[in-house]
């Protein structure tokens, strides 16, 4: 249980306003009080937030450069390249790129996408969101981040239903030069409705029309979803 | 599992712009992480990322802050390689990323402050200094676009705090000032403002929660 009066500290604390003994006595009380941690993280979180609030400025053009060469020169560094292990850079951008998209409002979209697809380093890459078919699970949300050329995208799930000890959700991608659609990833969602994976569809993709996530006996199927469509791009 | 209920599958699917915006936080702030592991394994190209998605809205903070270019340059670039060499001290379960970059910051920035506040002090010159107009203008309409929906959201978050609560907790976050002397500045008792800065994170905390 926080009071009003230690509620007031972390308040202080998190503005970096408590000195001394104050400061001391607070952090000591911070060690052992799990609520007050999170009290804490709460106003943290918030007061990050006014960065926002500040008049953007331009960064110079020569400061991102003076910034990557002050650091060590650059290590390489080996990914594996098992899939659900594996999330490509660029991909990992676009899906950040992709939270920025959906945080927009909706009227924005278009203008903001045009704007990525100008940018060459992106230019191939689609991303899709997957709204929920689930009367139980409304708020379910899907996000596909595709590549085209390499023919791999990561998939991130939230809000979804577990898929419980007897089923796999199935992802499938909808090839227009295809008849039926190609699957592209077999995953299960535990007990927190989120995961992110990254797939490689059994077979190449030439364009990807949309996406479609279906509910099936536990391993999947081989051939068409058997089980209903669950999650899917609108059209 | 339960019964999933699936509607049928190629309807009309309405829009869920809150459902949205709560997977468009959360995937945000799982490939901020996502970056930050990267920076861990000294992997460079993660440091460029990170700065494309963080030194915007950072070095606009320190430049509030600081009112000065160099001065706020100096300090991003310092807080940049102090989170490179630091990134594996990341903890996760006291705050997000972006928290985490902002807090680093701004603590840089407001040691910058307060040691200039001290020379100038020497000089007889600490007040101009703080009232300075930016010597530079701000920025590009498409680094605008880029801030502009997140700005949007928290300057709308930060309409809805009162005005004294609203002032005692800037003079703390972009001034740097120590409780007495945002007491001082404000003319309101050291009592008040702790109580004004408690109540406006509070609010803070809870309109920024409705309409995320």
């Amino acid at each position: 249980m926080i009071d009003e009066t230690l509620e007031e500290s972390a308040a202080l604390y998190a503005l970096d306003l408590l000195e001394g003994e104050e400061l001391r006595a607070f952090e000591a009380r911070l060690e052992s009080d799990a609520a007050l941690r999170t009290r804490v993280r709460e106003f943290q979180e918030s007061i990050a937030t006014l960065a926002y609030d500040a008049p953007p400025q331009s960064l110079s053009s020569d400061l991102r450069r003076r910034i990557l060469d002050s650091v060590p020169p650059a290590k390489t560094v080996q990914r594996s390249s098992a899939i659900g292990t594996f999330v490509p850079w660029a991909l990992a951008a676009c899906l950040a790129i992709a939270c920025a998209l959906l945080a927009s409002e909706r009227g924005h979209l278009r203008n903001r996408i045009a704007s990525l697809q100008r940018r060459n380093a992106l230019s191939k890459t689609e991303i899709s969101t997957l709204t929920s078919k689930l009367k139980n699970a409304p708020n379910a949300e899907a996000v596909v981040v595709w590549d085209p050329e390499k023919n791999e995208g990561v998939l991130k799930v939230l809000d979804a239903p577990p898929s419980g000890s007897d089923h796999s959700y199935q992802l499938w991608v909808v090839d227009s030069a295809k008849k039926s659609p190609v699957s592209a990833a077999i995953f299960r969602v535990g007990d927190n409705g989120t995961t992110k994976i990254s797939f490689k569809p059994d077979q190449p993709v030439k364009t990807a029309k949309a996406f479609a996530i279906s509910l099936e006996e536990k391993g999947g199927v081989n051939g068409p979803a058997k089980g209903p469509i669950v999650l899917i791009t609108p059209k | 599992m339960s019964d999933p209920s699936p509607s049928t599958p190629l309807s009309g699917v309405p829009d869920n712009a809150a459902a949205e915006k709560k997977a468009a936080g959360a995937l945000r702030a799982e490939m901020d992480r996502e970056i930050l592991r990267r920076l861990t394994s000294g992997d460079q190209a993660a440091f460029s990322d990170f700065y494309t998605r963080f030194a915007p809205a950072t070095f606009s903070m320190i430049f509030e802050i600081l009112r000065d270019q160099k001065d706020a340059e100096d300090v991003l670039q310092d807080a940049f390689v102090q989170i490179w060499q630091k990134a594996a001290s990341y903890d996760p379960s006291r705050s997000n990323v972006f928290t985490w970059v902002i807090m680093i910051a701004r603590h840089k920035a407001i040691d910058r402050l307060r040691s200039r506040a001290r020379r100038h002090r020497l000089m007889e010159a600490a007040s101009a200094e703080h009232a300075a107009t930016p010597d530079r203008p701000i920025a590009s309409a498409g680094e605008i676009v880029e801030q502009d929906e997140e700005a949007r959201r928290i300057r709308a978050a930060l309409r809805q705090l009162a005005e004294g609560q609203r002032e005692a907790i800037d003079l703390a976050f972009f001034g740097g000032l120590t409780q007495a002397e945002i007491s001082a500045r404000l003319g309101a008792p050291l009592g008040t403002v702790k109580a004004r800065i408690r109540r406006g994170l509070i609010a803070l905390r809870d309109v920024l929660e409705k309409i995320s």
